[in-house]
This record gives structure tokens, C-alpha cells and sequence, in this order.
């Protein structure tokens, strides 16, 4: 039975409105399907102990948190994951999917070469727009402007937790980017629109997916067998 | 008929709106290619006033929204994570890195 991991800091508005998405979303999903167990890492326990702890005995690992090229964040910004600075067997055979700055740049990569079988994230910074009033901080998901910068990776985390293969819940995230990108009428937030499609990339295995052997070690471990997009 | 000629007359102004609003967000955009050194105030307060322009636009609620952004302290470097758009053009003039940061997002990295 695949567990997954969810890292959902919530300390200040960027990370508020991401987690809320992936509890209001995602978090039901994981609950209701009979066939997924899910470790979700709140606030305070957000931190590299009992990440380190969860990630070991998880097969998909979904974050969301501040990031730079090099590292994945938590709660305050205490630091989860570093590239070159953690036990390869948090990422062995994992899929992980990343909703955070920078991060596809340096830290996925090296998560492959330690033996992750498929990474999603994104090279560049990730921005969106939101109302951010009181009612939209109480509930993030009625926000309808944060909603089309936040729906697209929930659109493709669905895939990735309902089987879909890393490929295919690549395809399916740039196609939501697209839809959004179409059918927006304010040009800067197209631009900005266009530049999370743009610095979204998948990297490892393109045909992983949580159904299918996602438990098993990586194949080769070099990342020039890997495919990235 | 008169209703339609309403409608039609609604329309017109909706779509001047729009290309007014993608015209002046062109020119933001335009400026911003041309200045890509972040360390010059002259350059950023004339990228700045673009931007301005473009804001006033566009309808008051959407003036009203605000960037948030999820980068780590290290690329933050004095950067709010959450910026009222109002705000944007004052954040360019005064700060080098958000002028960097938004630039990248907007007409991407300078090559070479």
C-alpha cells in the first residue's frame, strides 16, 4: 500500500494558501482511497527530524514550502532537504512532486542521482496572485484568483495519487498552465501564468506512477539514463 | 434594438480596455528588456512608471490583488513574499533584487 508523504507549512501567506489547496484537495483524496496512507507533516512537526523519519518510509513525497535552487523548506524555513546533505535512502525509489521556488534546478537533480525514480518540480521561482483578505486567508480555496496559479499542480498531484504516470501528470499540469494561460484576460497574469508553466520540469522515470512498483529500489541510479523535460 | 445598441456599445469599451491595458503592458515589458541592469535607479524608476501606467488600467479590485511568492530567505535577500501590487512599482525603484527577481518572471534571465 503506497504511503505518502505531504510537507504542508503554514506560516505566512504563500505557504498559508499552498497547504490549504493540498489539504482541501489533496488531503481528502488520500483519506478517502482505501489504498493510500498518507503521513502529513503540520506546522510545528514540519521539520527535518520528522521529515527524515517520514520520508523513509514513504513512497511518494509531495511538498509545498519556501525553496531555493538547492533546498526544500518547512515550518519558519527550517531547512528539509539539501542537496549533497541527506541519507539517500529519504528519495530511494520514491516519486516526489515539489510546489515551491527553485527547487527543480539543483535539488531534483541530485535527488535522482541518489536514486529517486521521478521528481516534479520547478527551476524558477513560483509566483501567483491572490486577493489575500481576511475570507480568503480563512479559506485560500475561494480565492478565485490564487485558484488559477494553484489548480494546475493540485490538477496534476490528483493524477499523479489516481495513477497516472509521471509523464502523464506532467502532460496534465501544462495542459491546466494552458488553459488558464487562454482564458486570462489580465496580461501580467499570463506572464506570470506562462512563467510557472515554463519552469515546470519532470525528471527520472517517465513511466513511474504509485500503482505500479513504486516500492522497489532505483533501477541504475545514473542520471544520464534519466529523462528530463 | 436600443439594448443592443448597448450591448454593442458595452463591448466596444470592454475590448478598448483591453488592448489599452495590453498595449501599456507592453510597454512594461519593452522596458524591462531594454534595462536589464538592476543596479540603476534611473532605468528601474522608468520601468517603474511604466508599470504604474498599466495599473491604472485596470479595474480597482484587480489593482487591489497582491504577489505572493515562495522563495527561500537565501533568494528572498530583503524581498516581502507577499507584495500589493500598488506596491510593485515603489518595490522596483527601491529595491535592486526585486527588480531582478520580477524581471526574470516577466522577460526572463539575461543570457550571456
Amino acid at each position: 500500500m503506497p504511503v505518502i508523504t505531504l510537507c504542508l507549512p503554514s506560516f505566512d501567506p504563500p505557504t498559508r494558501y499552498m497547504s490549504s489547496f493540498l489539504k482541501r484537495y489533496i488531503l481528502p483524496r488520500i483519506i478517502t482511497d482505501l489504498s493510500l496512507r498518507s503521513i502529513a507533516l503540520y506546522r510545528c512537526v514540519d521539520q527535518r527530524m520528522p521529515f527524515q523519519f517520514s520520508t523513509r518510509y514513504s513512497n511518494v513525497i509531495i511538498g509545498t514550502g519556501h525553496g531555493n535552487s538547492a533546498t526544500l523548506t518547512g515550518q519558519f524555513m527550517n531547512v528539509l532537504w539539501e542537496t549533497g546533505n541527506y541519507d539517500p535512502a529519504e528519495c530511494e525509489g520514491k516519486i516526489i512532486k515539489f510546489i515551491s521556488c527553485e527547487t527543480g534546478a539543483e535539488l531534483g537533480p541530485d535527488l535522482i542521482r541518489s536514486g529517486a525514480r521521478a521528481f516534479q518540480g520547478y527551476t524558477k521561482i513560483f509566483a501567483f496572485y491572490a486577493e489575500l483578505n481576511l475570507r480568503h486567508l480563512l479559506l485560500p480555496w475561494l480565492d478565485s484568483t490564487a485558484r488559477k496559479f494553484l489548480m494546475p499542480p493540485i490538477e496534476s498531484t490528483m493524477a499523479l495519487l489516481g495513477g497516472k504516470t509521471n509523464e502523464e501528470v506532467y502532460d496534465i499540469e501544462i495542459r491546466a498552465w494552458q488553459h488558464q494561460i487562454d482564458t486570462e484576460d489580465d496580461p501580467e497574469i499570463k506572464t506570470i501564468l506562462e512563467h510557472n508553466r515554463n519552469s515546470l520540469v519532470m525528471m527520472g522515470d517517465p513511466d513511474a506512477r504509485i500503482s505500479s512498483g513504486n516500492t522497489r529500489s532505483h533501477q541504475g541510479g545514473c542520471p544520464c539514463r534519466a529523462g528530463t523535460r | 434594438m436600443p439594448q443592443y445598441t448597448e450591448d454593442k456599445k458595452e463591448q466596444n469599451e470592454k475590448e478598448g480596455a483591453k488592448s489599452e491595458r495590453e498595449e501599456k503592458w507592453e510597454k512594461v515589458k519593452e522596458k524591462m528588456r531594454k534595462h536589464s541592469n538592476p543596479l540603476d535607479l534611473a532605468h528601474r524608476s522608468e520601468v517603474a512608471q511604466a508599470y504604474k501606467e498599466y495599473l491604472e488600467t485596470l479595474p480597482s479590485h484587480l489593482q487591489q490583488l497582491w504577489l505572493l511568492i515562495l522563495p527561500s530567505k537565501r533568494t528572498l535577500q530583503g524581498i516581502p513574499y507577499a507584495i500589493p501590487r500598488k506596491k510593485i512599482p515603489e518595490l522596483m525603484r527601491k529595491n535592486p533584487e526585486f527588480y531582478k527577481k520580477y524581471r526574470e518572471m516577466i522577460v526572463g534571465e539575461e543570457k550571456g
